[in-house]
């Protein structure tokens, strides 16, 4: 089994309207549909660019992913730990960097809890957003508020030098 | 498969479903009521809650907190209002129609879980379809 019945599995696309009832600085313009919605992965397995795994720490089996080496403690501290093993540094620009990736952490505006993280590839920011789809987003402040499904502040910004291919 | 175990944990040291949804989905049954009037009073609250949880937690980062909040929590406890596996079967279609993450709230529900320890999440889910067809849970059913 397996195959044939998980390529016809329905997934849900995210009709505009109701993403931006969740997110309402995502106004036409603002972004850009880049997948249909997934509970495959979510934004640490896509960050990481892993889209079969959902990266969260404690959690165990094969459809969870958490380096064995990092804190396995769903903390900012844990977050920026995952990042830096894989050679990333904090900077304080926001922007996007030609010639750099970046990722930016959000943090709950309550207790500081990580709530997502963005990724650049130097030329746009890109998110999968939970269980919903993937995005291009033009800045990091469309997904910024507590108003209704947004994740709060951007508290950490880190960087590497995109490899070569 | 440590998050499945200490759910089932939390679950169980739970009895008797203090969680408030879940006592106030109970307090919705009465014993007046016919077989039918409570399945259908099952299948009411169970899509509701299901609506709920999926739209307060489709954009959150954290499986661990989805499997805490109070509509999964709901929905797991409308298995002791359940007969002839009406929970497993909703489940099962849900998980179906819109794969999500009801792999915890079957093994709080059934005791048991198919799914190996390396599947992923396309595995698990038909993991849980196949065991609800070997079960006849699902054989025939249509939303």
């Amino acid at each position: 089994m397996g195959q044939t019945e998980r390529d016809h599995r329905p997934l849900r696309t995210i009709d505009p309207d109701e993403l931006r009832a969740c997110f309402p600085k995502l106004v036409s313009g603002t972004y850009k549909p880049a997948s249909k919605a997934t509970a495959r992965y979510n934004c640490m397995g896509f960050a990481n660019d892993d889209e079969r795994h959902w990266w969260e720490p404690g959690l165990y089996g094969g459809r969870y992913h958490w380096p064995p080496t990092i804190r396995q403690q769903d903390t900012l501290e844990s977050w920026v730990e995952l990042f830096t093993s894989q050679g990333y540094t904090q900077v304080e620009g926001r922007d996007i960097e030609p010639g750099f990736e970046k990722i930016a952490i959000f943090v709950n505006l309550t207790d500081m809890s990580p709530t997502h993280v963005a990724k650049s590839d130097g030329n746009i920011w890109k998110s999968k957003l939970g269980k919903g789809q993937d995005i291009e987003h033009i800045s990091l402040e469309v997904l910024e508020g507590d108003q209704g499904d947004e994740y709060g502040v951007v508290e950490r910004v880190m960087r590497r030098p995109l490899k070569r291919t | 498969m440590d998050i499945s175990v200490n759910f089932r944990l939390f679950i169980a040291s739970l009895e008797p479903l203090p969680e408030f949804g879940a006592v106030a989905a109970i307090g919705e049954f009465s014993f007046a009521d016919s077989k039918n009037e409570q399945r259908k009073k099952l299948v009411r609250i169970f899509y509701e809650q299901a609506a709920c949880w999926k739209a307060e937690t489709q954009h959150w980062s954290s499986v661990s907190k989805m499997l805490a909040h109070p509509s999964y929590l709901r929905i797991v406890g409308l298995a002791r209002l359940s007969a002839g596996n009406e929970i497993e079967r909703l489940l099962l279609q849900e998980l179906e129609a819109e794969p999500d993450y009801w792999f915890d709230a079957l093994i709080a529900i059934t005791g048991e879980n198919p799914v190996q320890p390396e599947d992923d999440f396309d595995q698990s889910v038909d993991a849980w379809l196949e065991w609800g067809r070997q079960k006849g849970i699902i054989a025939h059913c249509e939303r």
